[in-house]
């Protein structure tokens, strides 16, 4: 068996998948033992196989363990309550887009929308259903913005406002691992682009890791980035 | 390994929450108690706890795991570990904790550890990657097979996708490669 640099890949390909009968693989185990480039190679191929899965189990574990931590309220004990709050929450939320102030979350943490979505501007998408995503969001109805928005991001999945916007609908709708994902995802695509981190914070404050909401809080005051005037006001709390 | 250790291994590898739930009972308000010890809060023996839960169901997947301590024994010293990690980055100074060399109980922690955080330093290059590099290369991992990725993706022949597989595969490991982070994990 020849190894060469146009090959290497597709022999460790079916090595790391079985797809090599006994002599072969016998043999090519035998070349990458004394092949030290080629075995960390190996390595690492046979890890990048696994990534999917790993990532996979390490969401649903986190996700077991956060619904855990903060166990659901016990609806039928507390039905009254639940009423009584949500007709204030409802109040709220009318006072607050009358007086368009910040809106408040479960833990009193401002969330979200501090300013709209204007994506109608893009306009060379020619994406038609861009204004109901837009008006969608921007009325704070993220369950039915969603649909639109994966839609949009499966024909622009590197758009970064619109990655935003799915982080924050995912926020919103407590769905606060999902939402890292895409707050990642914009840290890896423009890691300038420092806004991402602002809802990155709300987001594990909303998840009650106050500990990295902390840190993240402090380094958008001392860098002045996004919304840092209310970054300082939530670590004074 | 005991029936009780045994029940916890079944549920971080089935992702049980019962099973979870009493891991969280049992062993959350220790491992608070040993990094408040060690000078944490609540708060970073909550993430500490989370991650090392994270790095035990990693390695309990591999066929070859094997406990040979208790699984109380093997949560606190991967806890530990993490604890020194963490501790290490944060404030780029030598640390010492208690029982340290003692710790060592379930082969190489810090090779579970480091192994978690290859997994994610290879999520982060694959996301630098172009769309259609990273979702062949995601679909490939996923065991499609190269018919699959062309009809899914519409790509024009498998032949096309395949040298577009191996370029891409090469980009991420020359990405990955020469990450001086990814020294560090090997």
């Amino acid at each position: 068996m020849k190894i060469t640099a146009d090959n290497k890949y597709e022999l460790i390909d079916k090595y790391v998948k079985g797809e090599m009968d006994e002599n072969e693989a016998s043999e090519f185990s035998s070349i990458v033992g004394s092949n030290e480039e080629l075995s960390a190679e190996l390595n690492l191929i046979k890890e990048l196989n696994e990534i999917q899965d790993f990532s996979i189990k390490e969401e649903n574990l986190r996700a077991t363990l956060l619904s855990i931590r903060e166990p659901s309220v016990d609806y039928g004990k507390y039905v009254k309550y639940a009423i009584g709050l949500l007709i204030l929450g409802l109040l709220m939320m009318f006072f607050a887009k009358a007086f368009n102030t910040q809106k408040l979350g479960t833990d009193n943490t401002p969330m979200a929308l501090l300013e709209p979505l204007e994506l109608t501007t893009k306009a060379e998408d020619h994406f038609e259903d861009l204004k109901v995503m837009q008006d969608f969001y921007n009325s704070g109805n993220y369950k039915s913005a969603l649909p639109y928005i994966d839609n949009y991001l499966d024909k622009k999945p590197r758009d970064l406002d619109v990655l935003l916007a799915k982080g924050i609908s995912l926020m919103e709708l407590d769905r606060g691992t999902e939402a890292h994902s895409f707050f990642r995802k914009i840290e890896s695509l423009n890691p300038r682009v420092k806004k991402y981190k602002w809802y990155m914070a709300l987001n594990y404050r909303k998840q009650g890791q106050n500990q990295k909401a902390n840190v993240l809080l402090q380094e958008i005051v001392n860098n002045k980035s996004y919304n840092h005037i209310q970054a300082k006001n939530l670590l004074d709390k | 390994m005991n029936t009780e250790d045994d029940k916890y291994i079944n549920a971080l590898l089935t992702n049980d929450r019962k099973g979870i739930k009493d891991i969280y009972d049992s062993y959350l308000p220790r491992v608070e108690a040993i990094i408040a010890k060690m000078g944490g809060s609540k708060d970073e023996a909550w993430e500490i706890f989370q991650e090392s839960l994270i790095v035990i169901m990693t390695k309990v997947q591999k066929p070859e795991f094997k406990l040979t301590s208790s699984f109380y024994t093997y949560l606190v010293s991967v806890c530990k570990f993490k604890w020194f990690n963490e501790s290490k980055k944060k404030y780029k100074k030598e640390l010492t904790i208690d029982g340290y060399d003692t710790l060592s109980v379930e082969g190489d922690i810090l090779d579970d550890i480091h192994q978690v955080e290859r997994y994610r330093l290879y999520k982060q290059k694959l996301g630098l990657l172009d769309e259609t590099c990273r979702r062949i290369l995601e679909l490939f991992f996923n065991q499609n097979s190269l018919k699959e990725i062309t009809e899914k993706l519409k790509l024009t022949s498998e032949n096309a996708v395949k040298q577009r597989k191996y370029q891409c595969q090469k980009k991420l490991i020359a990405m990955i490669q020469s990450d001086p982070a990814y020294k560090e994990l090997i």
